[in-house]
């Protein structure tokens, strides 16, 4: 883990993350946490869809970088992952930032 | 006369006693003119008897000097006497001096007695008469003064038919010795003498011509005996020398095409040790050549004669053409040391002397080229029957080299083949293993020695150095110029195989049955290449077959273990092709990286280190190009096992190569080969086997994942069944019977273990809990959240209060195992069957969705609240609904809502509503049921990510 501050890793997700993809978030997310960034911005722009278990898979990496003293961002969410979060009351949990 | 005497007769009979006298006179003359008569004729048949003997006895001299004048000298005194006799005979041709035979029976020095007498000798051959001098002081003819004073002499021709054989003459010490009367039986001595000497000179003539011809014969009979043609040039100038007594002999060839006369041998051996050489139409020689006897019988005349320093006393030389039909073969030269030697007789002798050993050496020609032409045969016999028995390339080259060596005394001799698909030639290396194509020692790319390439075509030699490039150096001794190359094609059935190099001893050419042999190398060579190509191929493929077989039956006899798999294969390689290292990286496409798996002649093979080596493809994308390739492609560095860390054991220089895994269209990885430069080329029929081995190993590769597959998926179902066999326990057998409500369920898996439940629970006569869940993730781990969590919820329900109050504990008893970051969202509340009251609390789930019957309305039910297991507090929120008789309380999970139509559609919370609108007046079943058409007729046949669970409670409707 590196040890220089201000690090920021910006990082875009795309497409449909269904439960058939929520194991490849998580491969993703996790060489994200491997760089050691302090902050890791992950932009949901083009996300069209999110799943419980991908959910489970952001709540995971969410809780994990909180332990490891950085954070995980989710940024630009499009209304209807937003809903999503909104209804499982997530929003309320990550760090939301509006572009 | 007759008349005369009958005239004398008739007179005489006219007077008889006159007659009578007559008569007796005529008696008595006649008597004595008889007796007259007698005496003469008895003393000339006396002279004649005397003279016929006397050519006899000359005859019988032979020539002989003392003989002929001892019986010349008998006959002179018996003719007169006299003081001294000399005879001096007419020199024939070739000889050089007279005869003289003088008094006293000694033959004297020809100095000081070169004639009979000065100016008679002349003066007779010009007269042919006998000369008498009475008196030397009183003639101009000189006596020959042999120790008295001679005074009178007499002079006598002899000849035969006006030929001039010599003469004879007779001093005496007295004037008037020899009268005039005399010269008759001089005369007829000297024609008898005459006759002696002109058939004892016959004689002795025939007798030399006979000699000589013996002598030819004997030449001739031992010239024809030689068969060999240097030993028969240097016998006969011997033989010719010394049997027919020349000075000189010696024999030259011919040699047209050059224009130059050789001479072959000569019987002065210094002459031999020098050799001469002639040039075309020069000297008697080279005159001779042309087909002519050239005589000169004083070489001083002859301005044709070209003089030589070691044959100084040559006065005569003859040159005679040795001819067979209209043929010249060479030329007899034959030197005399006496002026005049060649007469006629002696020419036409030696024309046939000539004629003989011009059909001698023909024959011992045309033996030579018999000898030849069957050595010729029995060497290429040797040459066939000695490549028949070598079956591969390097054992053909040897034995040609060898042989070629030993039977053309060629210095070097060696194969070259050729490849037409690299276009170069090459020299081979023995000691291939079988099975393997001949490496090359030396390679020559054909544009480098065009001159090799037109050899090929043209089938002609080299003789010039420079044309062979590189080549002149293959024997190490381009400087030396003076050798010949000779190249022959190797071209068994019309293609080229290779070439045959030779290099002669020297810069002369080779001798033609030398050449011929070295042709017939070529040709042997050529058959006997095509045929060790053809076994080697015949091996080579026998080789393949075997080692595929090889290959598949280790692979197929392993288990269904990649590992295992791919080791086998690593290790079969190098020992099949000779290669020195190889590795296979598998392909793993959902992590967009390349695995190396196992290696053989690394420095660290793959299967022993500690972690796989793993190699991004997005970073080295060549591997991806790799795998999509169809051929076998040859790396270069960087591009090669250096960049994946692969260090070859076998230090030197390697090339690279990499095929692609492919089975069943899937990608599944690349095969890298590394092979020495050196070694054997990865070409032909060994990248045919790679590429077999290649297809081995995908297929068992591919065999291997699809079985790993087929058990991951067989005890995936296996534990999927068990979960669903508990999860189903779990779930309420259908919904409970409760009186004045209607309640209906649907709940449907996505794959075979959901994360949905619903639950019903009864917490007295009145209330019943209602729950619908949906836990994060799906399959087993999500079943054994569900599974927990429900309980957790059952005990919550059974020992709380209100809703919030039942969800905060169950969330505190999830908190405390959250590792699995697992949560679960979920309706829960509380139905108060008489009053018609829902009081419920909504952890991050879909809003329960109320239909009101008499409004026909839909209101969404969305109180504040955070999924469980993840916060310590949900902050949930209360909220309380009351059902009139005929409404509807819609709960469902978002594998309805959500469910997907891959157009990137969802169905969408809108259309559950409008289909609950539509069908207001329906009961829960008929509700789950058209709800179901709905989102079935939607989606159509994708498969669902997510659960699908609805929970339907209806108040019935007052009736």
């Amino acid at each position: 883990m590196t040890t220089s501050q201000d690090i920021n890793h910006y990082h875009a997700l795309e497409g449909r993350y269904d439960a058939l993809r929520a194991s490849e978030l998580d491969q993703q997310l996790q060489q994200l946490l491997d760089t050691g960034a302090d902050t890791i911005v992950l932009d949901l722009g083009d996300v069209t869809y999110v799943s419980s278990s991908a959910l489970r898979v952001l709540l995971l990496a969410h809780r994990q970088a909180s332990d490891e003293g950085s954070e995980l961002v989710l940024t630009n969410i499009p209304q209807r992952v937003m809903r999503v979060l909104r209804m499982a009351g997530l929003d309320r949990v990550f760090g939301i930032r509006t572009v | 006369m007759a008349t005369r005497l009958s005239a004398y007769l008739s007179l005489a009979a006219l007077t008889l006693p006159g007659f009578l006298a007559v008569i007796l006179g005529l008696v008595a003359l006649g008597s004595a003119i008889l007796f007259a008569c007698w005496f003469r004729a008895r003393k000339q048949y006396r002279d004649v008897l005397s003279l016929t003997g006397l050519s006899q006895q000359v005859l019988q001299t032979g020539m002989e000097p003392t003989s002929l004048y001892r019986v010349i000298s008998a006959h002179m005194r018996r003719l007169t006497p006299h003081a001294a006799l000399v005879v001096q005979i007419e020199p024939g041709r070739g000889q050089s001096r007279p005869l003289t035979i003088v008094e006293g029976g000694q033959v004297l020095d020809d100095s000081q007695y070169a004639e009979i007498g000065p100016g008679a000798y002349d003066w007779l051959k010009e007269h042919r008469q006998i000369l008498v001098v009475p008196d030397f002081d009183r003639s101009p003819i000189e006596p020959l003064r042999l120790g008295g004073t001679p005074q009178s002499g007499l002079y006598i021709p002899l000849t035969v038919q006006d030929r001039f054989l010599g003469a004879i003459s007779l001093q005496s010490p007295r004037r008037r010795s020899f009268g005039r009367r005399q010269q008759t039986p001089f005369a007829v001595s000297a024609e008898q003498i005459a006759l002696g000497l002109d058939g004892a000179r016959l004689y002795r003539k025939e007798q030399e011509r006979s000699d000589q011809l013996m002598l030819i014969a004997e030449v001739s009979r031992k010239v024809a005996a030689i068969l060999d043609l240097d030993t028969l040039f240097s016998d006969t100038v011997k033989l010719v020398a010394d049997i027919l007594g020349y000075y000189h002999a010696s024999i030259f060839s011919l040699d047209r095409k050059q224009r130059i006369i050789t001479m072959q041998a000569s019987s002065n051996p210094a002459i031999q040790e020098r050799g001469i050489t002639v040039p075309w139409g020069t000297g008697l020689i080279g005159h001779a050549a042309l087909g002519q006897v050239i005589v000169a019988n004083d070489v001083r005349q002859d301005p044709r004669y070209l003089a030589h320093e070691a044959l100084d006393r040559a006065a005569a030389e003859v040159a005679l053409p040795l001819m067979v039909e209209d043929r010249v073969l060479g030329v007899l030269d034959l030197q005399s040391d006496r002026y005049g030697s060649f007469d006629e007789d002696e020419i036409s002798i030696l024309r046939i002397l000539a004629d003989q050993i011009a059909v001698a050496i023909e024959d011992s020609q045309i033996y030579r080229a018999q000898q030849e032409q069957s050595w010729v045969s029995t060497a290429l016999l040797q040459v066939a029957e000695a490549l028949a028995e070598e079956s591969t390339l390097e054992e053909v080259a040897a034995t040609v080299s060898r042989l070629a060596q030993l039977l053309t005394g060629v210095e070097h001799c060696t194969l070259l083949s050729y490849s037409a698909e690299s276009d170069e030639f090459c020299l081979p290396v023995s000691g291939n293993a079988p099975g393997q194509p001949p490496s090359c020692m030396l390679r020559y790319p054909s544009e480098e020695i065009p001159a090799l390439k037109r050899v090929a075509v043209s089938g002609t030699g080299i003789s010039d150095p420079a044309a062979l490039g590189p080549l002149a150096r293959l024997w190490g001794n381009e400087r030396e110029n003076g050798h010949r190359m000779l190249a022959y094609p190797l071209a068994p059935r019309g293609s080229l195989m290779g070439v045959m190099l030779a290099q002669t001893p020297n810069s002369e050419d080779l001798p033609a049955p030398q050449r011929t042999i070295l042709e017939g190398i070529a040709r042997q060579a050529a058959l006997a290449m095509d045929n060790a190509a053809l076994l080697a191929a015949q091996r080579e493929e026998a080789w393949v077959s075997t080692a595929l077989l090889q290959v598949a039956n280790v692979i197929a006899s392993g288990s269904y273990d990649l590992d295992e798999t791919v080791s086998t294969v690593v290790r079969l390689i190098p020992m099949l092709m000779g290669v020195s290292w190889c590795a296979i990286l598998v392909r793993e496409p959902e992590q967009h990286r390349y695995a190396g798996v196992a290696s053989y002649g690394l420095t660290s093979n793959l299967q022993d280190l500690p972690a796989t080596p793993l190699y991004s493809y997005d970073r080295l994308p060549w591997l991806d190009d790799l795998q999509q390739s169809n051929e076998i492609q040859t790396l270069d560095s960087p591009m090669d096992g250096s960049a994946l860390g692969l260090e070859p054991a076998d230090r030197g220089q390697i090339e690279t190569l990499a095929l692609a895994l492919r089975a069943h269209q899937h990608d599944l990885g690349l095969l890298l080969v590394g092979a020495q430069l050196a070694a054997p080329a990865l070409a032909g029929r060994r990248l045919t086997l790679l590429s077999g081995i290649a297809s081995q190993a995908s297929l068992a590769i591919s065999a291997t994942r699809l079985y790993e597959q087929a058990v991951r998926r067989e005890r995936l179902e296996h534990e999927m069944n068990l979960a669903m066999d508990i999860q189903t326990s779990f779930l309420p057998e259908c919904c409970p019977d409760v009186p004045g409500w209607r309640i209906a369920v649907e709940w449907r898996a996505a794959r075979g273990v959901g994360g949905d439940y619903y639950d019903f629970v009864q917490l007295n006569t009145s209330q019943l809990g209602v729950s619908i869940a949906d836990v994060s993730d799906k399959g087993v781990a999500a079943a054994l959240y569900m599974a927990l969590s429900r309980t957790v919820l059952r005990a919550a329900a059974l020992d709380t209060r209100g809703p919030a109050a039942t969800l905060e504990r169950a969330n505190r008893i999830l908190l405390e195992d959250s590792r699995s970051g697992m949560f679960v969202s979920l309706v829960y509340g509380i139905l108060d069957i008489e009053q018609g009251l829902y009081r419920f609390v909504r952890a991050g789930h879909n809003p329960p969705l109320l239909l009101r019957a008499a409004d026909r309305e839909i209101l969404t039910l969305e109180p504040a609240g955070i999924v469980l297991g993840i916060v310590p507090d949900p902050a949930l929120e209360e909220q309380t609904v009351e059902l009139a008789p005929g409404d509807t309380l819609v709960l469902y999970t978002d594998g309805v809502t959500e469910a997907w139509n891959g157009d990137e559609q969802e169905f969408g919370i809108n259309r559950l509503k409008q289909i609950l609108l539509e069908n207001c007046s329906l009961a829960p079943d008929g509700l789950i049921q058209r709800i179901n058409e709905a989102v079935y007729e939607f989606v159509g046949n994708l498969p669902q990510a997510d659960d699908y669970t609805m929970v339907v409670i209806q108040r019935e409707p007052e009736s």
